[in-house]
């Protein structure tokens, strides 16, 4: 085994050749030595050589696409897969390219662990934008009814930064602490009216409290949401 | 409200208490009979899907903060932001399960290891979490025999040194082309405990174990599941239940998790 001093006389190029090479020993399980790899993070990380970081992908994207692929559960085409990776890299690097930070991770398999788990955290964005996505409405189910409220078609339009601009509309016209509860329970955590009952029984008399709760907010929320658009398109 | 075709037409929060299984037996009666009052809750339920959905998880942590929580990575102020949250969201307590049980198999190390379990301590109230594999190959063993009940392939968790956790796969009564799991946790105070069946990032179902620390989960399709038991202080993650289809092959190391 070369020692550190040595390693760090090598030019990017050899380094990223050992770590290759390293690499492909560890994934065949044979013993292998890690410093090599390790140096190249160092380098691409907090040295910001350009260089080390293009062959730090090159090495790692065989490791890290298959994981963000695992941790997909909901449809993705390759665009989407290759964003995923990207970010896990973009997510790992801009943590570690500090030397304090780098210093938080003493080996390789520190460093690793934090890239996949990165990997595993862009795969469940993409999860949650897929979940956060409404599905289409039955049109005939869209009619104005006296009996229940309809969904706005419009509403299909919304587009992320509208979301969350006309999310903080609604946080805004919540008139109590029950509707706040009934907006965080039951609209973004999707929890059953019975279940929000039993985890505040100091807001709510019975379940059918919070259902009533429940369909006020509903109620104004297509308020707020038709007038919303309306100024919006104006 | 009145609503045409129906003679006394149910209000809203009638239909949504229907919707969600907590209307009383006339209002279910009612229902089932009325094609106007079931035209009026199938619409009533898009809307409220519709919602839900366009505000999923809107304030919750990203995932990269919750990875970096379990990393302890984050400064304080957002740290206590995160822990805050995790008392009430079942979601980012699963994605962060998830997260330990990708870091079980690397650093930081774990507060302890046992047999197919690892338990980890976090800052949250003193949260202890505890991620658990099948002990062995799954080779079903046949823990229900003894009450005289039919062989059904049961499976054993180990949950740390002193608990079990037996998973039973067997044909639902009430569906006979569906699955239902029995539950038996044995070793541990399930007073109040809770289990949670997740399939997909979806909570599927949510369960309080009875006295014996049993639970019963029906009306289930073969497929690959998760279990997480919820207690004062305690978390358990079993990230991998196999009903009537192949048990993922047990991970080596990080790179094949």
């Amino acid at each position: 085994m070369l020692q550190t001093d040595s390693i760090g006389t090598l030019d990017v190029s050899s380094l990223a050749d050992r770590c290759a090479s390293e690499t492909a020993k560890f994934l065949q399980r044979v013993a292998s030595d890690t410093q090599y790899c390790y140096e190249l993070f160092r380098r691409a990380l907090v040295l910001q050589n350009q260089e080390a970081y293009n062959r730090l992908v090159e090495t790692y994207i065989r490791l890290v696409r298959p994981q963000v692929r695992k941790k997909l559960h909901t449809p993705f085409n390759d665009q989407d897969l290759e964003d995923c990776v990207n970010w896990a890299f973009a997510n790992c690097f801009r943590y570690l390219r500090t030397a304090e930070n780098f210093a938080k991770f003493p080996t390789l398999q520190h460093i690793i662990g934090y890239l996949l788990a990165c990997a595993n955290a862009t795969a469940q964005s993409h999860n949650r934008r897929q979940a956060a996505r409404p599905v289409e409405i039955d049109q005939d189910l869209t009619d104005q009814d006296e009996g229940t409220t309809a969904v706005d078609p419009l509403a299909r339009l919304i587009e992320e930064e509208d979301k969350a601009r006309f999310y903080k509309l609604v946080r805004a016209s919540c008139k109590n602490e029950q509707e706040q509860v009934v907006l965080e329970y039951y609209l973004e955590l999707g929890l059953m009216p019975r279940e929000i009952y039993a985890q505040r029984p100091d807001l709510f008399t019975d379940v059918k409290q919070v259902h009533r709760v429940k369909q006020i907010l509903i109620e104004r929320l297509q308020r707020l949401f038709r007038q919303y658009k309306k100024e919006d398109f104006q | 409200m009145t609503a045409t075709g129906c003679a006394t037409p149910l209000t809203t929060v009638d239909l949504s208490m229907y919707l969600d299984g907590d209307a009383d037996a006339a209002v279910m009666a009612h229902v089932r009979h009325c094609a106007e009052c079931q035209r009026r809750a199938q619409r009533l339920q898009q809307t409220q899907q519709y919602w839900q959905t366009l505000f999923h998880r809107h304030s919750c942590p990203s995932s990269q903060e919750l990875c970096d929580y379990a990393w302890e990575l984050l400064p304080a102020p957002a740290r206590q932001r995160v822990e805050q949250h995790l008392h009430d969201c079942p979601h980012c307590t699963h994605e962060l399960l998830n997260n330990y049980v990708t870091q079980a198999k690397t650093p930081p190390q774990p507060a302890s290891q046992a047999a197919g379990s690892t338990w980890w301590s976090t800052g949250i109230d003193q949260l202890r979490i505890l991620v658990s594999h099948v002990t062995q190959p799954p080779t079903p063993a046949y823990a229900y025999a003894v009450r005289g009940e039919v062989q059904a392939p049961t499976f054993l968790f180990q949950l740390g040194e002193t608990a079990m956790l037996y998973a039973t796969s067997t044909t639902d009564p009430q569906a006979q082309q569906r699955r239902r799991l029995e539950i038996q946790v044995a070793g541990l105070p399930t007073e109040g405990m809770e289990i949670q069946l997740w399939q997909a990032a979806q909570l599927l179902q949510t369960l309080r174990l009875d006295v014996a620390g049993d639970a019963v989960f029906d009306n289930l399709v073969a497929g690959h599941y998760e279990l997480i038991l919820s207690a004062p202080q305690l978390k358990i993650h079993i990230p991998q239940v196999a009903i009537d289809v192949e048990w993922p092959t047990p991970a080596a190391s990080l790179f094949d998790e």
